[in-house]
């Protein structure tokens, strides 16, 4: 009898302790941070030597809900848009030939650009407060959602609210979208773009902190 | 000595220095575009489009818009079925400059060019350019550097080419010798004081060869015939220039240059750069010439260097501040510093107005010469 109350003290006690550390592990509340300032850019090759296209957008906007666990952090309900008619090239006319032809559906709309993305984890890197984040999401370009990774390095800025300074590299393939690089009088695009982001991210103060979820 | 050379050249380097910007733009590195081959027929810059580079002329003009290529039997007959691309461009500039206590002075000259690339098939091209002016402005005169000769017509280039490759180019002939960064005015001092004019065109072989972060240009060149007595120069060199950061908005050069001539050898060496980033960017060039001792002088060094800022409020629109200075060693000492001011717009693509304002002072004789020049060009586009 004594025995069997001893053991079902200690399977409780066990329980509480696991129950425990699994809520330090894992359960911060997580914070949503909201992009403040984010510039991305793009570049390709082309068919010609030595000539590459290349532009940029200073209009990224998105958020992602940011806990810290013990492994690094965890990145969740990750989302970030572009507005297709804030890429520039520094040439007007090929930015309109580049959403006409690129960007532009099939019924005439302009989609945004969007990533998504579940969930993510961050390994810290050197100092706990700069990050390697693998994120595998989906990108949409002219409304077709397709797989695409990308590797970020934060790092956490000190002080609150919490905030942090991210950038990122990804590769698209245009053809993953159905799209064919448009040709200009014989110059033609690879059909491989490399995709360059840079932004902040700060706290956002519209979030309740018992639930972690974004009003 | 000093004076009479002073004055010379206060007057004439103002009248060459003001040239209107009728050839390549290096600034075009403010969009990534690291070299000339991408827009232009010849790799070395300058001279006739590509239809690519038709379109983006069009397209950073004014008028804007899609580049439509003129179509028609006609047509089609009389350019070998496009095989011969060909225009007409005239540069018209009027010019007014006062120097202290001297009356002001006012020229108008006007050029007309023919200009002509016949693609013979197989990679194999031949390029000419017909000059005719209403004025020649010949670059000054100096013991250690007589001006090329010419007349009221000019052939600034014939040159047959051959381009096995998409980034290789071997070509002879008649022409302007590679040059740093190829700005369009060939008055400034680096390219006027060294025989990089106008009237500059010299025979010559040479080779380009580009990547995305390379250009090497060796060449040999010998006399282009209508030197001076005793100027006749041969020789060869070599320009180089490197992307080193890979986003194709910086680039930094050199220029190796050694010729021979009965009255005296020359070497050159010329760093460059042009970088350009968005709307705006910077061009920079430092040659120093060594002249080895002649029959007639001892040796010298001349040394120019030319910085330009330049911006684009819009894209069909060029503003810019620059410097240049000429230095020369004794016995024939000179020192000369300008400065400018350019507005260039380019309306279409078959016209392009603009003005240059300039100051240049001598701190040897104290004078100082102002000029102002409005420059108009038209080009038939088909």
């Amino acid at each position: 009898m004594i025995t069997n109350s001893i053991f079902k003290v200690c399977l409780v006690a066990v329980a509480i302790c696991s129950f425990s550390v699994l809520f330090n592990a894992a359960s911060d509340p997580p914070q949503a941070i909201e992009i403040q300032s984010g510039n991305t850019s793009f570049q390709t090759i082309t068919n010609v030597p030595g000539l590459e296209v290349a532009g940029k957008s200073s209009a990224v906007s998105g958020r992602v809900l940011v806990s810290r666990n013990d492994a690094g952090l965890l990145l969740q309900q990750i989302e970030a848009s572009v507005p297709v008619k804030s890429l520039a090239t520094g040439i007007s006319l090929r930015d309109e030939h580049m959403r006409k032809y690129i960007f532009t559906t099939s019924d005439g709309q302009l989609p945004d650009l969007e990533f998504k993305a579940n969930e993510a984890s961050c390994v810290p890197v050197a100092t706990t407060q700069e990050f390697t984040c693998h994120v595998s999401g989906e990108l949409s370009i002219r409304g077709v959602m397709k797989p695409l990774s990308v590797t970020l390095r934060a790092k956490q800025q000190g002080g609150a609210p919490l905030s942090f300074r991210a950038a990122g590299d990804a590769l698209v393939k245009l053809s993953d979208y159905g799209i064919t690089p448009p040709s200009q009088f014989g110059v033609r695009p690879a059909n491989e773009v490399r995709v360059h982001l840079e932004f902040n991210g700060k706290e956002s103060r519209q979030v309740t902190a018992s639930t972690g979820e974004a009003r | 000595m000093k004076f009479r050379y002073s004055k010379i050249l206060c007057t004439i380097a103002v009248l060459i220095g003001m040239g209107p910007q009728a050839r390549s733009l290096p600034t075009m590195i403010r969009l990534g575009y690291t070299n000339c081959s991408t827009c232009h027929i010849s790799p070395q810059g300058g001279g006739l489009l590509n239809a690519y580079g038709r379109g983006i002329d069009q397209a950073q003009s004014l008028r804007g818009g899609d580049y439509k290529p003129a179509e028609g039997k006609w047509l089609r007959f009389f350019t070998w079925d496009h095989r011969i691309t060909e225009d007409v461009r005239s540069v018209t500039q009027e010019q007014i400059a006062s120097t202290t206590g001297k009356p002001g002075t006012q020229i108008l000259r006007s050029r007309l060019m023919y200009r002509n690339a016949t693609d013979l098939g197989s990679g194999v091209r031949f390029s000419m350019t017909l000059t005719a002016e209403n004025e020649n402005v010949l670059r000054p005169t100096f013991p250690y550097d007589h001006p090329t000769k010419t007349g009221t017509l000019f052939l600034n280039t014939s040159l047959l080419s051959y381009r096995p490759k998409g980034n290789l180019e071997i070509a002879a002939g008649r022409d302007q010798l590679p040059n740093g960064i190829n700005i369009p005015d060939l008055g400034v001092f680096v390219r006027s004081r060294n025989r990089s004019g106008y009237y500059d065109s010299l025979t010559q072989v040479k080779i380009f060869w580009w990547g995305k972060r390379y250009l090497i240009t060796p060449y040999a060149f010998g006399p282009g015939g209508n030197e001076q007595t005793g100027e006749r120069e041969s020789g060869g060199g070599a320009l180089a220039e490197v992307d080193p950061f890979g986003h194709q908005h910086t680039v930094f050069g050199m220029n190796l240059l050694r010729a021979t001539s009965r009255s005296r050898d020359r070497t050159l060496i010329g760093p460059y750069a042009r970088l350009g980033f968005g709307s705006w960017g910077v061009l920079a060039e430092h040659d120093i010439t060594n002249y080895a001792a002649g029959a007639k002088f001892g040796a010298l060094q001349q040394r120019t260097t030319y910085g330009q800022l330049f911006w684009y409020p819009k894209e069909w629109l060029l503003t810019s501040i620059g410097g240049e200075r000429l230095g020369v060693d004794v016995p024939f000492k000179q020192e000369l510093n300008a400065a400018r001011f350019d507005v260039s717009a380019r309306i279409a693509s078959q016209a392009t107005i603009g003005f240059t304002l300039r100051v240049q002072h001598d701190p040897l004789s104290g004078r100082t010469v102002r000029s102002l020049a409005l420059n108009v060009a038209l080009k038939t586009v088909t």
